[in-house]
């Protein structure tokens, strides 16, 4: 787990250089975001191992021990970040539901507090909003729960009041190293959605600054850190950097499942096919996360592979329907999936109608609206682009569907500024739909343009 | 990681309960894809400021000397040690001395970490003395073998101070789930005492991170030759940091404090929940004043505790502040740092004193009253530090149930 400590060096990870445990594998190459190399972190997976044992062992002997309950839930969910495995997200539930079945929230926050990150992690974000509230009313000066108040607001859509709620948290925390880091992730999530990419990139720089700084850096908190530094920088082109980023991120955290795939579509952009299939099959193999599938499919069939990228678009919805709790948490990915490859449009519109009801955010707007066009629905999906843009983020495929709507409701202007803006910020945004911007883009260029028909 | 000091307020409100929770921590909950959301980490509390425990007490081997202890961060599974075993850096953890009988703190005792540089070597603290002097000191390693490293104790020859600094067992004990079903079927107005049956330590196998010294008497008594007794609290401070600004600054006007302990219970335990930050941040000049008392008072009768002993109480952690109160007079003897009748807790507090106990028979009016555990989950030490090693990590296949005393 990790602990606080500034270390004087920074960018240095202190404690682990110290434990013998310097790689030295200074990779780089190109230039990546953070100065210094990056270095593998130790896995804490014994110690995890032991520890989850322990505590299985206590609640064994006594289901009521809420303590225990609680501490296993945070490791459940550690489990859940490190390797998105579902099957932890359940154990982390029942943790925290047996924990409040002893102790009711009014008794025991932290099992209130487990209950709505697993909440969160579920997609009930309507739940882990209206819990984090309960959990303002009983600790009222704590930080940490206007964090969990933001991070539900802010996929809900409510983003003044997400803004708001981390202005509390920033307010009442900040005394801790690693709070400074948790704050740092979210003022660059917040830049980015209002379309400030630098200032994002500066945010995530810090918080990967003070996540290496911390007496003992959390592995999996510094790749994801290194991991969203490349997910910006492949945002705005720099695909040298994005790779690096990733490659970093690998080096703390070798198979990383957000790094693994990641890694496959900058090797896609920059033009190695053969390598990005390749770090996308292992990506796959690790994690079968349905977006990381149709991407593998989608390069398959670059490739002239069809009938293995018809094998991977099969398991795409086959995944989603493995139980209940992946459909829902794959809700998005495979409506976007489906509207991509102009599978069951309709399907695909009522799923993302469905879910944008109450998650109400600019990337559930953009997939109600990028669904909707492929459904016929033009004036619903002008009227859902119009709130994916409403907070002027700069994301290359946000302006490709934009463009795409224009160029349908014959607004060539509007059409070609849209998908020029998509390809000027990331030509190679997506491995087959920059290819189709493109296109769409000459044809608007010729006057001889199909789609607008 | 929790409040635990909070579940020590046993009898008090359920509210105690609540603050074990905490005991969640910086936990992340990621999501599971990566285009979809992917959340940031996650951080729920304070844990190396969360301070559990404060003691006091005559050595029993030499009642010349005076022990203080404090413990933060409980709840440390043995095999999360190498992990967690280290002090904070960037905390001051503050052993306040009152002389004169008010709520006003007369002197300080303070301890400072050097950073951890590595997990096989100790950090150094720095303990400046209610006098002003200071000496440096190791903390005691940990390790994950099957037996703990023996306790370093560090005496430094001016002062004739000891100090030690490390992972111990946690000695406190106390059934928290027990405690408080019996409170809430109090306030429910259905008594039921067969809920302090269940008997289960919820600390048993937990260690703790450990700060004690001890000092001759001498260097804590007044001016007043005739005041014996001293108050004692524990604090824990950070320093105030503006966002990206360097940390090196230790001077008092940036410091900011995050907790603070005197007597088990009232700090928390009988303060109704939203006003805990609130007291954490005051001092016993504020509980001198009454900030808290209608607070404490409104919980006391809530669970049916009558004038007189609201009023014993009262002047246990309100009156004159919440400091623990040791008679330097009245002799302490007997292993585990000392278990002789009538010179334990509320005359400050040994380890192996059941103030559970002690506080659920004075809320209950004098009629004895317990939780069913009555002692430690493992034997205390019996020369300083006092308190038992750490648990080390069980082999594979072993379970031990160490929740029954």
């Amino acid at each position: 787990m990790i602990t606080r400590g500034i270390s004087r060096h920074p960018g240095f990870p202190a404690g682990l250089a110290l434990a013998g445990l310097l790689c030295g594998c200074g990779r780089s190459t190109e230039v990546s975001s953070q100065g210094a190399p990056a270095t593998l972190l130790p896995p804490e997976a014994k110690a995890n191992a032991e520890t989850l044992r322990f505590l299985e062992d206590k609640i064994r002997k006594d289901p009521e021990d809420f303590i225990a309950q609680n501490k296993l839930a945070a490791y459940y969910l550690q489990q859940v970040r490190e390797t998105s495995d579902v099957a932890y997200l359940k154990l982390a539930a029942r943790a925290a539901r047996a924990s409040l079945a002893a102790l009711p929230p009014e008794h025991n926050t932290g099992g209130l507090v487990a209950l709505t990150h697993v909440e969160i992690a579920s997609h009930d974000f309507a739940s882990a909003r209206d819990h984090a509230r309960r959990l303002i009313e009983l600790e009222p000066e704590k930080s940490y729960a206007y964090q969990i108040l933001g991070d539900a607001l802010i996929e809900l859509g409510e983003y003044e009041d997400a803004k708001a709620a981390y202005g509390k948290m920033v307010y009442l925390g900040g005394l801790q190293g690693i709070t400074r880091v948790a704050i740092d992730q979210r003022m660059a999530r917040l830049a980015a959605l209002r379309g400030d990419m630098e200032t994002s990139r500066q945010r995530m720089t810090a918080a990967l600054v003070g996540a290496l700084k911390s007496q003992v850096p959390d592995r999996e908190t510094v790749a994801w850190c290194r991991w969203q530094l490349g997910e910006t920088a492949f945002a705005v082109g720099d695909y040298a950097v994005a790779e690096q980023d990733y490659r970093d991120a690998l080096t703390t955290f070798p198979n990383y499942f957000r790094a693994l795939a990641s890694l496959g579509r900058v090797l896609a952009a920059r033009g190695d096919l053969s390598g990005a299939i390749a770090q996308y099959e292992h990506a796959v193999r690790i994690v079968p996360d349905p977006s990381f599938v149709a991407a593998l499919g989608d390069a398959y069939k670059l490739a002239g592979r069809e009938r293995e990228a018809a094998a991977q678009f099969k398991l795409v919805g086959f995944i989603a329907k493995l139980d209940a709790l992946n459909g829902a948490l794959y809700n998005r990915q495979q409506a976007l999936f489906d509207a991509d490859h102009d599978l069951v449009p309709e399907q695909a519109y009522a799923n993302a109608s469905r879910e944008y009801r109450i998650r109400r955010d600019i990337y559930g707007a953009d997939t109600v609206a990028w669904t909707a066009l492929k459904a016929g629905r033009l004036p619903e999906a002008q009227e859902a682009m119009r709130e994916a843009l409403r907070l002027g983020t700069q994301d290359a495929k946000l302006l490709y569907h934009a463009g795409m709507i224009a160029r349908r409701a014959r607004d060539r202007a509007a059409a070609t500024e849209y998908l020029r803006r998509a390809l000027a910020l990331s030509p190679q945004f997506d491995l087959l739909q920059a290819r189709t911007a493109r296109q769409a883009l000459a044809e608007l260029a010729h006057n001889t343009d199909p789609g607008a028909q | 990681m929790l409040k635990r000091k909070n579940n020590k307020a046993a009898f008090a409100v359920a509210a105690l309960l609540l603050g074990l929770a905490s005991l969640y921590l910086f936990v992340s909950a990621h999501a599971l894809e990566a285009a979809d959301h992917a959340e940031a980490t996650l951080v729920a509390a304070d844990p190396g400021a969360d301070l559990a425990d404060v003691f006091a007490f005559l050595d029993p081997n030499d009642n010349s000397r005076v022990v203080l202890a404090l413990d933060v961060e409980g709840f440390v599974v043995p095999s999360e040690l190498l992990n967690l075993s280290f002090f904070a850096p960037d905390v001051v953890y503050r052993f306040y001395i009152e002389n004169t009988g008010d709520a006003v703190p007369d002197r300080t005792l303070d301890i400072t970490f050097s950073q951890q540089v590595s997990r096989s070597q100790p950090q150094t603290a720095t303990i400046k003395l209610p006098d002003g002097s200071r000496f440096t000191a190791p903390t005691t390693v940990q390790t994950l073998a099957a037996n703990p490293n023996a306790f370093v104790v560090t005496t430094d020859p001016s002062s004739k101070a000891s100090f030690f600094a490390g992972l111990t067992d946690d000695p406190f004990f106390f059934d928290i789930v027990g405690f408080n079903r019996f409170v809430s079927s109090v306030l429910a107005g259905t008594p039921d005492p067969t809920q302090l049956q269940r008997g289960r330590d919820s600390f048993a196998g937990y260690n703790i991170h450990m700060i004690a010294i001890s000092l001759p008497a001498s260097m804590l008594r007044g001016k007043d030759p005739n005041n014996r007794i001293i108050g004692v609290s524990g604090a824990t401070l950070r320093r105030k940091h503006a966002h990206g600004e360097e940390e090196d600054d230790r001077e008092e006007r940036s410091l900011v404090q995050v907790d603070r302990m005197g007597v088990p219970a009232v700090n928390t335990a009988l303060i109704p929940f939203p006003r805990k930050n609130e007291y954490n941040a005051a001092t016993p000049v504020d509980d001198a004043k009454g900030r808290f008392a209608a607070d404490i008072v409104a919980t006391l009768k809530a669970l049916g505790t009558n004038a007189t002993y609201i009023g014993i109480l009262a002047n246990v952690a309100v009156v004159h502040g919440d400091y623990l109160r040791l008679d330097l007079s009245k002799a302490n003897s007997g292993p585990s740092g000392g278990n002789n009748a009538g010179a334990g807790f509320p005359n400050g507090r040994r380890p192996a004193d059941d103030t559970i106990d002690t506080i659920l028979t004075l809320v209950a009016n004098g009629t004895p009253l317990g939780d069913h555990v009555d002692g430690n989950d493992v034997p205390l030490g019996n020369s300083f530090p006092f308190f038992a090693p750490p648990h080390q990590p069980r082999g594979i296949g072993v379970i031990d149930d160490n929740t029954r005393n």
